[in-house]
């Protein structure tokens, strides 16, 4: 796949190997086995460069995958069992309520998403939870063998997990005192507006490592993140930030979401203030099967936010702000974004055969998400047709064998995709109800939006040959002790 | 006009000097210091002059480009460098060596009983003056199992004399069979029979170590084994079935020219050996020892240096996030040694603990090496 920078350098994308190089005319010829013409010899400056391209060209055949990506074969059950006791359980998720004090209107529990649930009065009681725990915590204990070097986490979710504090409370208790050898990443995901002194000294005692959702200053945040009033929750939750940042709270982050209608500086800059948690994620609201939330944007509203990116991204350019030790929203919209998807796990030749041969999808059991009810899912994104076992009989490797190879036979048009190697796509993004949809049905456009992001990758590095390592090894270091699934 | 170096060239700074690594040819190119700084002004898309002779050259054998605009330049990874960052991923092991006997009846010159030092003697067998209680086949057989479920790819089965208690070494290798399809037997050629050989073919691959010349065959790897002395005088061409394990007390004097010191210690680089190199040790990584009584070693020649007993814990407490696991042993990349951190060919060189700390006792030490990077300089033969 060819693409170009701002500058007009030209590149091509190697899939099979998994790197692009600057190229030339000449060399694509030769690259897809085009005779060459006599007005091609002359196109290019000096003999030297053709023999240049031609002797680059046979060195990458050295180190291309004889018989390319190897295709998917079925799972077994004892497989899986294997594979995720020695790769997965990096954390279990509790669900602790589906209740929430807010409506955010990109939620993925709200209207806008018809296939995930509804906002209801569900609550998780504690032997669902304490069922839960020691489920996750025996495979913990019986992976040691198979990876002695997992640290367990234990994650809370909801709707809004401080409406169950008790319950969290009550699990924290219980694991201490059942599981006293045991040392474990806690973390919590919250709207921030409960977060009081007695809640915020609790977490703090245990180490949690709190996320919370800021989608910027004043009016971009209270655009959508609301009470079920309509009133923003902005002040509420600075008050509470602010008070723990004061006090020292270290490991609390924020997650932004953003649409076409957020303004980038605006975020940038409120990001940058330092009584404001360090910036974990930036995202959009999710694209996943139902979702109808993207339908309000007009083409107007698009345009303008892709004309006003396309100044903020050359402003990125011209100035590169990098502040090493908190990024803001344009590091992690150009650096880092760019090294998550030229580094991720997808790329660069892989030292062993890979189980899952195409897209991002996780290997099941990876992460465990359990809802209110005490069933087990891939993760709290995916809707609840798809669970992988429940707190009755544990971790269902039978179910998971079936789901992966269903999903592996859906992933009809990856074998000549042109950026396999990249793709972010997980369950998440094909996922109906109980069914999965083909590949070919669901990648649009992806090549012209992977042109688009080569170019601002490739077109920063030119300018700061240096800068897209830096963003990995920083953000990352810091990401990797937060985070035990590096924010997946 | 800018030049820069390919994806697949990587750059490596040392204290006086640079080189090029090229990780699919194989080649390591030395530069002085003036072409170490042109290059590193390449690498910052700095301008250059397009007919400088160097860069013309290097461009020549394929190595970088002259371009008229900057470019970024994407390197060439083995896996994910985000993936790396993942705290808790599973250790990887490749090769496990299980020390089942201790016993033999021979009285080699070179065995480790006597306290000499040897290249290679990882890969050959050894007797050792050490108490303690033999490890029985049923603990074997767990382990081998413990193994298995660390994902270890090959299993290295050495002694003593394994044909001493014949039933023992079957039973093991028999089990072994079952969860490892890359299986290693160790042992004197003299040990083995014409019965052994016939059942050991189909289960194991053999290394039979030896003294003469005579006993090198066509089948199986030989470890051939000679006085280090005489090694710098060994001009034999020897075939690629046979690996040269030098003897000696303390490697004194460590000849200019030596093997072991010298340039010729250093093999071509690859994108594999390059990227292990960089964070873990380049020998004692992703390898653990079991010897004959129970002690985990790194190394089977580093018998000072034991982690435990794995007759009083499981094999998995090894691996754990502690000061005392072996992974403190497979972090010792040579970027943590003093003096190979300043060194450019610290990516591509080899490097063996158990003779550094055989001749010094120091598990951070280098002496077995000619090249000082504080100078850039090889020590010369005499003329």
């Amino acid at each position: 796949m060819e693409f170009e920078t701002k500058s007009g350098v030209r590149y091509y994308y190697d899939n099979e190997i998994g790197i692009a190089f600057p190229s030339h005319p000449l060399m694509e010829k030769m690259i897809h086995n085009i005779p060459l013409q006599e007005e091609d010899l002359s196109a290019v400056s000096t003999k030297e460069d053709f023999l240049f391209y031609s002797r680059f060209l046979q060195k990458l055949n050295k180190i291309r995958p004889k018989q390319g990506v190897p295709g998917p074969h079925p799972l077994q059950p004892e497989d899986v069992k294997k594979m995720v006791l020695r790769e997965g359980l990096l954390q279990m998720t509790l669900g602790v309520t589906e209740e929430c004090n807010l409506r955010c209107k990109y939620c993925v529990y709200s209207d806008s998403y018809s296939l995930m649930r509804n906002p209801s009065n569900d609550m998780m009681d504690f032997p669902t939870a304490k069922k839960a725990l020691d489920w996750y915590i025996s495979l913990v204990m019986e992976g040691r063998e198979y990876n002695p070097v997992r640290k367990p986490g234990i994650g809370f979710y909801g709707g809004e997990p401080l409406l169950n504090f008790d319950l969290v409370k009550k699990c924290i208790h219980y694991i201490k005192t059942t599981y006293p050898e045991l040392d474990v990443h806690y973390s919590i995901t919250t709207n921030g507006t409960l977060l009081n002194k007695e809640k915020e000294d609790f977490l703090k005692e245990h180490g949690f490592s709190i996320s919370i959702s800021i989608d910027g200053p004043k009016d971009e945040h209270d655009r959508n993140r609301v009470y079920p009033n309509g009133r923003g929750t902005f002040t509420d939750i600075m008050k509470n930030v602010r008070r723990m940042i004061a006090g020292g709270y270290e490991d609390c982050k924020a997650i932004c979401v953003f649409d076409w209608k957020s303004n980038l500086s605006r975020l940038d800059a409120f990001f940058r203030q330092p009584d404001i948690p360090r910036l974990f994620i930036m995202t959009n609201p999710s694209v996943q099967g139902g979702c109808v939330y993207y339908d309000q944007f007009s083409e107007d509203d698009i345009r303008n936010y892709l004309l006003s990116e396309e100044k903020t991204f050359q402003y990125y350019l011209d100035h590169a702000p990098y502040d090493t030790a908190r990024e803001s929203c344009l590091e992690h919209l150009y650096p880092i974004y760019a090294s998550r998807f030229l580094y991720s796990t997808s790329v660069m030749i892989m030292p062993e055969s890979r189980i899952i041969p195409y897209s991002g999808a996780c290997i099941l059991g990876r992460k465990i998400f359990v809802d209110v009810h005490g069933n087990f899912h891939a993760c709290e994104r995916i809707n609840q047709s798809f669970p992988i076992g429940n707190v009755q009989s544990g971790l269902d490797f039978q179910r998971i064998a079936v789901m992966m190879n269903e999903y592996l036979e859906h992933l009809d048009s990856c074998g000549t995709c042109r950026i396999s190697k990249l793709c972010g796509y997980c369950y998440n993004h094909f996922a109906q109800k109980g069914h999965f949809d083909y590949a070919s049905g669901v990648c649009k456009n992806e090549e012209n939006r992977k042109k688009t992001d080569f170019s601002r990758a490739f077109t920063l590095g030119e300018r700061y040959p240096h800068l897209l390592d830096m963003a990995v090894n920083d953000y990352y270091t810091w990401l990797s002790k937060v985070s035990p699934t590096l924010g997946d | 006009m800018y030049f820069r170096l390919n994806p697949e060239c990587y750059y490596i700074k040392g204290d006086q000097n640079g080189a090029i690594y090229d990780l699919i040819e194989g080649d390591i190119y030395a530069l002085n210091p003036k072409e170490s700084q042109t290059i590193e002004t390449c690498e910052d898309n700095g301008v250059v002059d397009p007919k400088d002779p160097f860069l013309c050259e290097l461009k020549q054998r394929t190595v970088g480009n002259f371009y008229e605009k900057k470019v970024y330049i994407e390197k060439l990874r083995l896996g994910s460098p985000i993936a790396d960052f993942q705290l808790d991923r599973p250790p990887v092991l490749i090769r496990a060596f299980l020390e089942i006997d201790n016993r033999c009846d021979r009285s080699c010159w070179y065995c480790g009983c006597h306290g000499v030092s040897r290249s290679q003697g990882c890969f050959g067998c050894n007797t050792w003056d050490e108490d303690g209680t033999p490890v029985h086949a049923p603990r074997w057989k767990e382990l081998i199992d413990e193994l298995h479920h660390l994902n270890c790819m090959s299993l290295l089965i050495k002694g003593g004399d394994l044909t001493r208690n014949w039933g023992k070494t079957q039973e093991i290798l028999e089990y072994a069979n079952k969860k490892f399809p890359s299986i290693f037997v160790i042992g004197h050629k003299q040990h083995f029979s014409k019965e052994t050989y016939e059942y050991l073919e189909n289960k194991a691959n053999l290394i039979l170590q030896t003294d003469s010349i005579s006993d090198i065959g066509n089948q199986h790897q030989y470890l051939l084994t000679m006085d280090y002395q005489k090694s710098q005088e060994f001009a034999g061409n020897l075939p690629p079935n046979v690996m040269v394990d030098m003897v000696s007390r303390n490697f004194d004097p460590l000849q200019p020219d030596s093997p072991l010191s010298s340039k010729k210690k250093m093999p071509k680089t690859n994108l594999e050996r390059f990227t292990h190199n960089n964070k873990l040790h380049p020998c004692l990584a992703q390898s653990i020892t079991i010897s004959w009584n129970g002690e985990v070693l790194p190394c089977p020649m580093m018998r000072n240096y034991s982690l435990g007993n794995i007759n009083d814990r499981k094999l998995w407490t090894f691996f754990k996030n502690t000061p005392d696991s072996i992974q403190e042993f497979w972090n010792i990349s040579l970027t943590r040694l003093d003096k190979c951190g300043k060194c450019e060919f610290r990516y591509a060189c080899t490097d063996c603990r158990a003779l550094e700390t055989a001749k010094t006792g120091d598990l951070k030490s280098k002496v077995l090496c000619n090249y000082d990077p504080s100078k850039g300089m090889w020590q010369q033969p005499a003329a």
